[in-house]
């Protein structure tokens, strides 16, 4: 998708709009039956073009209920169970048909449970402690930006993943900025939100960052997850000024010892 | 490619090509064809594209319907010596 792919909706609404425009010209600089061709070619094109490719992936109407989400609600329960570890990103995968947020009682315990789409109240594997694997408030926009795009998140190498969050951040007046870079073992996200979202502010009423945050944070660890197809654990959030800062643990993947070393002896 | 971008792509290309082919202003005859060809890419596209996009697409079809219904009223006049 490149980074390109963010501003195609922006440029095929101007281009529609050209379109428009130069088809009405037309009609009076042409003389002749072939002025009205021109008029409908540019007129119908321009339409389609605008209102067709220019269309935002997630409707408007629905974009403050899905940013809002249960924030305060779900801020609530983690505050009621004590749960103050670091949110864990789970795509689907075995018995978990869909994405999962996993927050633990305490910091990370690894390897994250075993969850399936039945459980929501989970055993850590360290001191059996509690912790909750809830429904990532993001995942609605990631679902409806894959709907729109048909995009294919699983496995997607870094450009792609960062192509399709500027585009679900630009497309849909989300947010700006976004840049997603790998510092060694970690992925590093920041991305600068246009609309009010809960994770700023000392008023803050939704979880924060590291323990599933608000959608927007939440929809950028959905999408991280899905692509890297394994659990990803945040490492540190929150705001930076009017930017939102996530960093999460993902060691690139291991090699194949057997590719890596071409020498058989070696090999054994 | 976003499938929208492909579907405005096609539809682009193909009232291009239909411009190119019937230069003469025959507006009933363009708008049917278009019709048509926006029918065809929407049934064709029909199971990938999102409900949002569809009602969109709808929104061609049923101007060209308007179009057509036109272009239908003024053949049967035309025929009746109206």
């Amino acid at each position: 998708m490149g980074r390109l792919g963010a501003d195609r909706g922006r440029i095929a609404r101007v281009l529609g709009l050209a379109l428009i425009v130069a088809g009405v010209v037309a009609f009076f600089l042409v003389p002749g039956a072939v002025a009205w061709t021109l008029v409908f070619a540019g007129v119908s094109t321009g339409a389609f073009l605008s209102l067709v490719a220019g269309a935002p992936s997630v409707p408007a109407s629905v974009v403050p209920a899905l940013v809002e989400g249960p924030a305060e609600d779900v801020a609530s329960l983690l505050d009621a169970f004590a749960l103050n570890g670091r949110a864990v990103f789970v795509p689907p995968g075995g018995n978990l048909t869909r994405d999962r947020v996993f927050i633990p009682a305490s910091e990370n315990e690894k390897p994250v449970p075993l969850l399936d789409d039945a459980s929501t109240i989970h055993r850590g594997p360290v001191d059996f402690k509690i912790g909750v694997a809830l429904v990532p408030a993001g995942r609605a926009l990631i679902d409806a930006h894959v709907d729109a795009t048909g995009a294919s998140l699983a496995g997607a190498p870094l450009p792609e993943v960062e192509g399709f969050l500027r585009g679900l951040g630009l497309e849909n007046g989300l947010f700006t900025g976004l840049r997603l870079t790998r510092v060694h073992d970690s992925l590093v996200v920041a991305f600068s939100p246009r609309v009010a979202t809960p994770c700023f502010g000392a008023m803050s009423t939704s979880p924060p960052c590291d323990r599933g945050g608000c959608a927007l944070c939440s929809a950028v660890g959905c999408a991280l997850a899905r692509s890297v197809d394994r659990p990803l654990a945040v490492h540190e959030a929150g705001p930076d000024g009017s930017t939102i800062v996530m960093t999460f643990d993902a060691p690139p993947p291991a090699e194949d010892p057997a590719e890596a070393s071409p020498d058989p002896e070696e090999r054994e | 490619m976003r499938l929208d971008h492909v579907l405005a792509l096609v539809v682009l290309i193909y009232i291009s090509v239909l411009s190119i082919l019937l230069p003469d202003g025959d507006l009933g005859l363009l708008s049917v064809l278009t019709l048509i060809g926006i029918l065809v890419l929407r049934e064709l596209a029909g199971s990938f594209v999102s409900r949002g996009l569809r009602a969109r697409v709808d929104f061609f079809v049923y101007a060209g319907l308007v179009a057509f219904a036109i272009v239908v009223i003024q053949r049967v006049r035309g025929i009746l010596n109206l």
